[in-house]
């Protein structure tokens, strides 16, 4: 009877399909994955099952006894190689770094993903006093195989937006003065300064590589960089700035990890000086250095050791070196420097150096002293007042004998990254 | 008990068979019932290992073709719509109503020859004996029929009695550039002699692939046919028919587009390389089914009654060669890691990647086809340091042997009420192993499992893929891997009454059966000590159908008919064991599959205007399938055993003929379906190899609304018949639409999607069903005979398939079991497509007298 009751529904049904069949069935959707249990561990609680000693030691959480399980937010990300076969998570108590043998983890255990984390079977340890979760082999914690992390770690819901859990202006000089709960999980340091910002990369192509971060408010943290790190190559920045990481520890130094370059934000490099102009000796007189030459003349002098204008007067000279016109209207606290000879026993009087403003009217004469018989720096700070699009400079030599020697001339400005 | 009822019944249904001594006349061929008859010839492009149960690396292809159609027979159907469709459809794979072909019984004097493995019947069974299996008689879809109960997909019935023949000789020759290029059938038949004899013999030869539409794809295949029927007396006659066709082809490969691509050729086939300066194909595909059927005709006097009985044996030698490989690089050249993508997706655009795509652009065949060469320099260098071999030839063999029978009865109650029924039980058993074909030049091998080895190394045993011979050194012919058989018994018994007034006709029946199977391991595995050797337990399923039909007669022009179905299947033994080639331990939970289907129609019948449309609905609900696939996130092969498997197949088939004057007629026919997965499936996995799964692993398979792939799901035709003077010259239009890629149900988890935002365009990548493009084919064919000197018939015909060459129908598709779990980078593995072939042609001539 049942039977026939289904013919006939299976024959209304034939008709009501074909009033239907231009209905838009929607595509079935996976729901994220969901883990069928909770949590009874905080990761403060998991870490109390180990004592961290002076060597590195683990405990073995039996599955026999009762279910641990934790719970927590992913916020490491291998995506950019720096966070190497491991995971960090957190909660509210404390951070944990888990062991798993794969270096495309970010996939399954996304940015901001909650996992829950069965932890008998594993083994809880630590390495140089920082936590990891793992498996115990030769001596120290190893990964958890690939393909049987899905025994121990579930996936649950949509990710979360990461924030870090605490900013830190200051540090103790050692890691052991830190909270434990602060390791492992993600933090944000303020008024942080790399020492070797500017010209260091991230990381040595050879080896994971050290840089420290000095905080405003007082201490280091040694930034970890892997030589994996898709941005290895990257410079250190200058200046200060706040750097997000995952903050560990060696021993006793205090240390953090970034995921990305993202993590580092908002350094300013300071102002610092570049040249703006500067002189192609050999063929100087066709790239707008003139002279205007009384007796003899401003010669160019290219060798071994010297490069740059010379003048050997011999009769009564009064001849102008004048350089070609400089715009310095956009540019900040111009400078010009140069380095130059005097002859020796001669009259200081006969060198002197001028600029002019507007390309040559009018001159103002920039006073000299220090004059020596061995290579001198001089430099002078171009006045606000004088800083035009026409702007020049000049040597001018009156004597009747001697030489004088000039190189390395330029002008910089200041210039902001 | 099962068994000892079993052979009960069997040697009953032979004695019956034998036991005639009269001598009769012929009854006449049965009248055709009902309108929905028609000639199919369907199935020809043997889906019977479709895409679907396909597993990585061990992918079966299909025959890519159509090479036993013969334009010109289809002439015999009265079923508008099936008609005009079946054959120019054939080029897409198309399968009526979306079904799987084991939903149709095929049978041969009423003896179903649906394997009760696979369920389907095999094509290839009687491949190239035209001659005999011409004139099947085909019920539609879920309408009555007097020889089989019927399954959803309609049933099938080839009159096999030599009676049935009229005296004749026939002889064709027909030349293609499809399989094959040659094909010689010769047939002959005494019809009904004086002394009561009648005896048919037919022979067939198919050969050559100089023509073959693909490349590598080797053919040989000899048939013969022999039937001998004694007319005792008006009441009893014996028939026996033998047959046997012996078919041995070279298979085609399926790739990914980007293979296809880089060789500009969508029909590339990466089973072959050179070898001693000719190509050698990988995979040979050798199947031999001999059958043997008795059949006792019983026509009591009286006219009222007909009672066929039918004892049968088949015997089956399936045999697919395959590479296997331990310890080296995979040997197959579309594998995924010798393709530029690969590079490209390590990060390497130079070096490496411009050697690789050169080697795929510039085609170098010692790259881009099998290298043998290479694989003969491993192993005898190997053989030489006295080691094992690394690569091989293995046969996947599937034998079986069958013995079982049937009986049905065919009676006139009175002049409104007919009815049929019959009986049907049988024995089957299917050994399943592999045997080492060729040692590629190596001095022998060892039985361990290569994705074990090493993960395990505390238990050295755990490698052996049977300890009870785990340290033998095998050479060619010597069984290893796996080997198991399955024994399955089934019983049915139905009935089907007809009754026929003047307005109204309408049916009933029912069928109620049992199925019976176990599995026997030969083998005692590593991995599973305790449940792989010996006989595990029996399993049986009760299994019950029911239908019911009306049709009800406007006029003598206009039908409505109204039909329906109910049925309940046991599942396939192919699906009850978590791990079949190693494990005796049966699928939780293990139930029939229940299907409900119903269909409706109107039908027009004028001389001038034929017209039948149908609106159909089915529900298939708990079906199961068995996928078994290298799975990366658990770094093993896994057994992915699917469960609750619900499909609503639902859609609308018009056809129409009109005549157009006496020469012309006009065709427009077509379908529209919607064949959708109507629920989520359940899935428990477990690995075969490589990882050691504590327990099974369930999951929850989303793919409600998905499209169910293997067929386009929109097909229509439009074509123009011409006859006259025994010309006919048929030229016809198709399109074909809604084509899915299958489904890798794996990227329907939660635990693919993870944490994926359901609107980003990765998980739309991960997720979203690949559509395929809809596509137009023109088809011609002519053909013609003559009558020379009063006796001779001479026949030719010739068909152009495809004539506008379009290469782009996708026929298969499906995507890789593999699923990038690292980078969720779905074009790592990327979808798999056959296409359907461009311009073919056959040409045939015919000659009789």
């Amino acid at each position: 009877m049942k039977i026939a009751h289904n013919i006939l529904t299976s024959m209304v049904l034939a008709v009501l399909c074909g009033l239907f069949a231009s209905c838009n069935w929607q595509q079935d959707v996976a729901p994220m994955p969901a883990y069928d249990g909770v949590a009874n561990t905080t990761i403060a609680q998991l870490l109390a099952m180990h004592t961290i000693g002076s060597l590195d030691s683990y405990d073995h959480l039996s599955e026999d006894s009762a279910d641990i399980i934790i719970s927590g937010i992913v916020t490491s990300s291998d995506e950019e190689g720096n966070c190497y076969k491991y995971i960090n998570i957190e909660d509210s108590t404390g951070g944990i770094q888990i062991k798993i043998n794969s270096s495309t983890l970010f996939n399954k255990y996304r940015l901001g993903q909650r996992v829950y984390v069965k932890c008998n079977g594993l083994d809880l340890g630590d390495y140089r006093r920082l936590p990891q979760m793992g498996i115990w082999a030769n001596g120290k914690m190893e990964s958890i195989p690939s393909n049987k992390a899905y025994q121990y770690i579930f996936c649950d819901g949509p990710c979360q937006t990461v924030e870090p859990f605490m900013t830190l202006t200051s540090v103790p000089a050692k890691a052991s003065e830190l909270p434990a709960e602060y390791f492992n999980r993600l933090v944000r340091l303020e008024g942080a300064t790399f020492v070797d910002g500017g010209h260091s990369t991230y990381s040595d192509e050879a080896a994971a590589t050290s840089h420290d971060i000095n905080l405003a408010g007082g201490g280091k943290v040694v930034l970890r960089t892997s030589n994996y790190a898709n941005f290895r190559a990257a410079i250190l920045p200058e200046g200060t700035g706040t750097v997000v990481g995952i903050l560990t520890r060696y021993n006793d130094d205090i240390q953090l990890v970034i995921r990305d370059l993202n993590d580092v934000q908002g350094f300013i490099a300071p102002p610092h000086l570049e040249s703006i102009f500067t002189v192609n000796y050999p063929n100087a007189f066709n790239e707008g250095w003139s002279q205007t030459a009384s007796g003899s003349e401003w010669k160019v002098l290219t060798n071994t050791s010297f490069n740059g204008f010379y003048i050997t007067a011999n009769g009564a000279t009064d001849s102008w070196l004048i350089s070609p016109a400089i715009n310095l209207s956009d540019v900040q606290s111009p400078v010009l420097s140069f380095t130059h000879r005097a002859p020796s026993g001669g009259d200081n009087t006969m060198m002197k150096l001028y600029y002019s403003a507007n390309g040559g009217a009018d001159w103002t004469e920039i006073p000299m002293s220090e004059f020596s018989t061995s290579e001198t720096n001089f430099t002078f700070n171009i006045p606000a007042d004088a800083q035009s699009s026409q702007f020049r400079f000049a040597y001018r030599f009156t004597g009747s004998s001697k030489s004088w020697y000039i190189s390395s001339i330029a002008v910089s400005a200041l210039v902001t990254k | 008990m099962k068994k000892t009822l079993f052979w009960i019944f069997l040697i009953l249904t032979f004695c019956f068979s034998a036991y005639s001594q009269d001598t009769g006349k012929t009854k006449s061929k049965k009248g055709k019932t009902e309108q929905n008859q028609t000639d199919t010839l369907r199935g020809v492009p043997s889906q019977s290992d479709n895409a679907s149960d396909v597993s990585e690396g061990q992918e079966d292809d299909s025959e890519s073709g159509s090479s036993n159609f013969v334009p010109g027979l289809l002439h015999s159907s009265q079923d508008v719509y099936t008609n005009n469709t079946s054959y120019t459809f054939s080029i897409a794979y198309f399968r009526a109503r979306g079904y799987d072909n084991k939903y149709q019984d095929v049978c041969m004097n009423g003896f179903a020859m649906n394997s009760r493995v696979t369920e389907r019947a095999s094509y290839s069974q009687w491949g190239g004996l035209n001659h005999i299996f011409r004139y099947p008689e085909n019920i539609l879809n879920i309408n009555p029929a007097a020889f089989v109960f019927g399954d959803i997909g309609g049933a099938t019935n080839y009159n096999l009695r030599a009676s049935n023949f009229r005296r004749q000789v026939r002889a064709t020759y027909s030349l293609s550039n499809r399989t094959y290029s040659n094909r010689f059938m010769l047939t002959g038949s005494t019809g009904v002699m004086k002394n009561g004899w009648s005896v048919v013999g037919s022979l067939s030869a198919r050969f050559g692939h100089t023509l073959s539409y693909v490349e590598g794809t080797t053919y040989n295949s000899f048939a013969g046919f022999f039937a001998a029927e004694k007319k005792f007396n008006d009441e009893h006659a014996l028939n026996l028919a033998a047959f046997a066709s012996y078919t041995s082809r070279g298979m085609q490969s399926n790739s990914v587009q980007e293979v296809y691509d880089l060789l500009d050729n969508n029909y590339y086939n990466a089973n072959w390389g050179w070898y001693q300066g000719k190509q050698r194909n990988a995979r040979v595909r050798s199947v031999c089914e001999p059958v043997v059927l008795l059949t006792h005709t019983y026509t009591p006097k009286n006219g009222k009654i007909q009672v066929n009985t039918t004892s049968a044996t088949t015997f089956r030698r399936n045999n697919t060669t395959s590479l296997n490989w331990y310890d080296v690089p995979d040997p197959r050249p579309d594998y995924y890691r010798n393709l530029p993508s690969y590079q490209i997706n390590n990060g390497d655009t130079s070096g490496y990647y411009q050697n690789i795509l050169d080697l795929w652009t510039s085609n170098d065949q010692s790259y881009t086809q099998v290298n043998w060469d290479n694989m003969y320099a491993v192993n005898q260098l190997a053989a030489l340091q006295g080691k094992r071999a690394q690569y091989m030839i293995e046969n996947r063999r599937y034998d079986h042997f069958q013995l079982g029978g049937s009986s049905n009865f065919n009676a006139t109650l009175s002049e409104h009420i007919k009815l049929f029924g019959g009986a049907d039980v049988r024995g089957m058993k299917q050994k399943n192993y592999k045997t080492i074909n060729d040692l590629l030049g190596g001095s022998y091998w060892l039985d361990v499992d290569k994705f074990s080895e090493g993960d395990f190394p505390d238990d050295y045993n755990i490698q052996y893929n049977d300890l009870l011979h785990k340290d033998d050194t095998l050479f060619e012919g010597d069984v290893f891997g796996y080997n198991y058989d399955y024994k399955i018994y089934t019983q049915r018994l139905w009935s089907t009454a007809l009754f026929t007034f003047n307005h109204i006709a309408f049916h009933f029946g029912g069928e109620i059966g049992g199925t019976e199977f176990c599995r026997v391991g030969h083998m005692q595995n590593g991995r599973f000590q305790n449940e792989s050797y010996g006989q595990s337990d029996w399993k049986s399923f009760l299994e019950g159908a029911g239908k019911l039909g009306i049709t009800y007669k406007i006029n003598g022009r206009n039908y409505l008919v109204l039909n329906g179905m109910a049925e309940s299947k046991a599942p396939s033994v192919l699906n009850a064991f978590v791990a079949p080639r190693i494990r005796n331990k049966y699928v939780d939970n293990l139930k029939n599959e229940t299907i409900y289907t119903a269909d409706f129609s109107y039908v027009l019948s004028y001389p001038a205007i034929k017209l039948r449309a149908t609106a159909f609905f089915t529900q298939i609900l708990d079906a199961t399938r068995l996928i078994s696939f290298y799975h990366d996130d658990y770094a093993s092969m896994v057994n992915y055993s699917i469960s609750s498997i619900d499909q609503r197949h639902f859609g609308f088939e018009l056809g129409t003929e009109i005549k157009l004057g006496s020469m012309f007629s006009l065709i427009l026919a077509g379908t529209w379906g919607d064949y959708r997965y109507s629920d989520r499936a359940e899935v428990t996995m477990n690995a075969e190899n490589g990882t050691d799964f504590e327990g099974d692993v369930d999951r929850i398979v989303y793919w409600k609304n998905y499209h169910v792939s293997g067929t386009p799901q929109v097909a229509a035709t439009a074509g123009l018949k011409f006859n006259y003077n025994y010309w006919w010259v048929n030229i016809n239009a198709n399109y074909f639409d809604k084509i899915y890629c299958d489904l890798n149900p794996e990227r329907r988890t939660s635990t693919a999607r993870g944490a994926l935002d359901e609107n980003s365009e990765l998980y739309h990548q991960v997720a979203d069903q690949e559509r395929l493009k809809g596509q137009f084919t023109l088809d011609v064919s002519v053909s013609k005979s003559w009558r020379v000197a009063h006796k001779y018939n001479i026949g030719f015909n010739a068909s152009v398939t495809n004539l506008l060459n379009n290469k782009n129908l996708v026929t298969t598709a499906w995507e890789q079991y593999r699923f990038d779990y690292s980078n969720y980078n779905v074009n790592k593995f990327a979808n798999k497509y056959y296409y359907a072939f461009g311009t073919t042609f056959y040409l045939g001539i015919n000659f009789s007298f």
